[in-house]
């Protein structure tokens, strides 16, 4: 296999003029055409597409004219990103033949910044439930084995970045499905700020809970996917009106000085992680603390009521987006789809707005609990990938996830990888903010990823 | 066959009957109930929720 890069060396080495954006483009391309047929996590390459922008950044970089880190750097889209005149179809039989007239603003911001888009990746049906094996493509398999399931939704987006298919992704967080594919797939991966990132033009689940983010190699990666994404858009009602800070500035000031609360109770007992996740976090608290951070404990909510309220709210506002196809074209959606959102006209109106009114209590309470604290710590995953075949469909609350919380409040989150089990498959923890303090998660997040060597590691598949 | 009661709530709600799904059916409404009712605690009544509005001032006119 070629080597591999980073989206910040491959940016230093074309910035140098020593790495080709279409030789890069090309090695790309034929890693896909290798590993994509036992991975799945394209719907379509775009290899037309993805060599004129690899020559137009190649003719930046000659004349020095690039436009930034971003610059000739391989990308792809979740197939929920709007692509003016490519393809878009939420991985359903509903959009199979849907090409939108213009692009998401996201997918225009990373165009603006000179990125190679190589195509559109799979995703879980309309970025809910999964994996489904009675869609019109099959569900993206895991790269680190290939028996095991990527997490969802944006789970073709978590497989191509681990397998080196690109260098970095879009994926949208509604519940977990960026932080969840991060964490299977041994990647980063943050949830944004809600209101940081533009939401225009991604086909939406539930407004109030949905984020768009970036999925990488490593946290810096993630910081410069982000800052070509972040920023005010007038079309994006719950955009945030506000400047972008520098999401690379706090990268080298290392983990001194930060104060990190722990939310255990998520880990140990609301839903308790394998012992893998668990000595993941503890190790990690030993490199902050060594690193002259100072550790101690918060307690919140249980877990499960900050699952209980995302939950009705996610299901309800999902209806009120797809009633008219439940209605009409029921039989066009896979049988996970159908199962989770058919029966949310059960959820009486009354129900919707408690679990709205309980959320102003829950973000509060968080709010509180980060006041004299920079960062909270718990696990992104409970455990490593199960098989493709064995994922439960329901237990939202016996086993609630520690992504929704963060979901619920809007706060940023970030999962790094924290190692690997005794499968062989990544673990993971779970790095949360303040609200728009994406560069202090991504300092803490950088700082672990320099003290520890999981980046070294790519799957075996991929090497 | 006697009809369930969450087959008698799903007809209530004007929703197509799931004749072979209704046991995995069951199993999510029962989440949902009880993340419903767990939601249903004591509060006070004028406790606000996260949807409110906040409007932009109207730009003023000489």
């Amino acid at each position: 296999m070629p080597p591999y890069f980073t989206i910040a060396e491959a940016a230093s080495q074309i910035a140098a003029k020593k790495l080709s954006p279409v030789e890069l483009t090309r090695m790309c391309l034929d890693r896909i055409g290798k590993l994509d047929p036992e991975l799945y996590a394209f719907l379509l390459v775009t290899e037309d597409r993805a060599m004129a922008d690899a020559r137009a950044a190649e003719a930046r970089m000659m004349s020095g004219a690039l436009k930034g880190k971003l610059d000739g750097i391989p990308i792809a889209h979740k197939d929920i990103y709007n692509t003016a005149g490519i393809r878009t179809t939420a991985h359903s039989k509903l959009l199979e033949d849907n090409v939108p007239d213009t692009d998401s603003t996201v997918v225009r911001k990373w165009a603006e910044s000179g990125t190679v888009m190589l195509g559109k990746l799979a995703t879980h049906e309309f970025a809910l439930g999964g994996p489904s094996f009675d869609l019109p493509w099959p569900p993206a398999r895991n790269p680190w084995n290939t028996d095991h399931f990527t997490a969802g939704s944006s789970s073709g987006t978590g497989a191509a970045v681990a397998a080196g298919l690109v260098l970095g992704g879009t994926g949208s967080d509604t519940g977990g499905s960026i932080r969840g594919p991060a964490a299977l797939c041994g990647l980063a991966g943050i949830k944004p700020t809600y209101g940081l990132a533009s939401r225009w033009g991604v086909l939406p689940l539930s407004f109030t809970l949905d984020h768009t983010g970036p999925l990488a190699w490593t946290v810096e990666d993630c910081a410069l996917l982000l800052q070509g994404m972040a920023g005010y858009d007038p079309a994006d009602p719950a955009s945030a009106n506000r400047p972008v800070a520098d999401m690379t500035a706090d990268l080298s000031k290392g983990a001194k000085g930060l104060r990190i609360g722990v939310i255990r109770h998520f880990h140990e007992t609301d839903h308790p992680a394998s012992p893998a996740v668990l000595k993941g976090i503890v190790d990690a608290l030993d490199i902050f603390r060594n690193d002259g951070a100072e550790v101690r404990d918060v307690t919140l909510s249980s877990m499960t009521d900050y699952n209980a309220a995302g939950w009705l709210i996610l299901t309800t506002e999902a209806y009120a987006v797809h009633e008219p196809w439940l209605k009409s074209r029921f039989n066009d959606y896979g049988e996970l789809f159908r199962d989770r959102l058919a029966l949310a006209p059960l959820i009486s109106a009354s129900d919707y707005f408690q679990a709205v009114r309980r959320r102003r209590l829950l973000c509060a309470e968080m709010a509180a609990a980060m006041a004299d604290l920079d960062i909270l710590i718990t696990a992104s995953a409970p455990a490593e990938a199960p098989k493709i075949t064995e994922v439960p469909k329901w237990a939202m609350l016996e086993k609630p996830n520690f992504t929704m919380p963060f979901n619920v409040t809007g706060l940023p989150a970030l999962s790094v990888c924290t190692g690997y089990g005794a499968g062989g498959l990544p673990v993971s923890m779970q790095i949360v903010g303040k609200p728009f303090q994406e560069a202090t998660v991504f300092r803490a997040g950088h700082a672990y990823e320099q003290a520890t060597g999981w980046r070294k590691t790519r799957p075996a598949m991929a090497t | 066959m006697a009809e369930t009661s969450f087959e008698s709530r799903a007809r209530a709600a004007g929703l197509r009957s799931f004749p072979n799904d209704t046991a995995k059916l069951e199993a999510l409404v029962k989440d949902l109930d009880r993340a419903a009712a767990s939601l249903r605690g004591p509060r006070h009544y004028a406790q606000e929720p996260t949807t409110v509005f906040r409007l932009q001032p109207a730009a003023t006119s000489r």
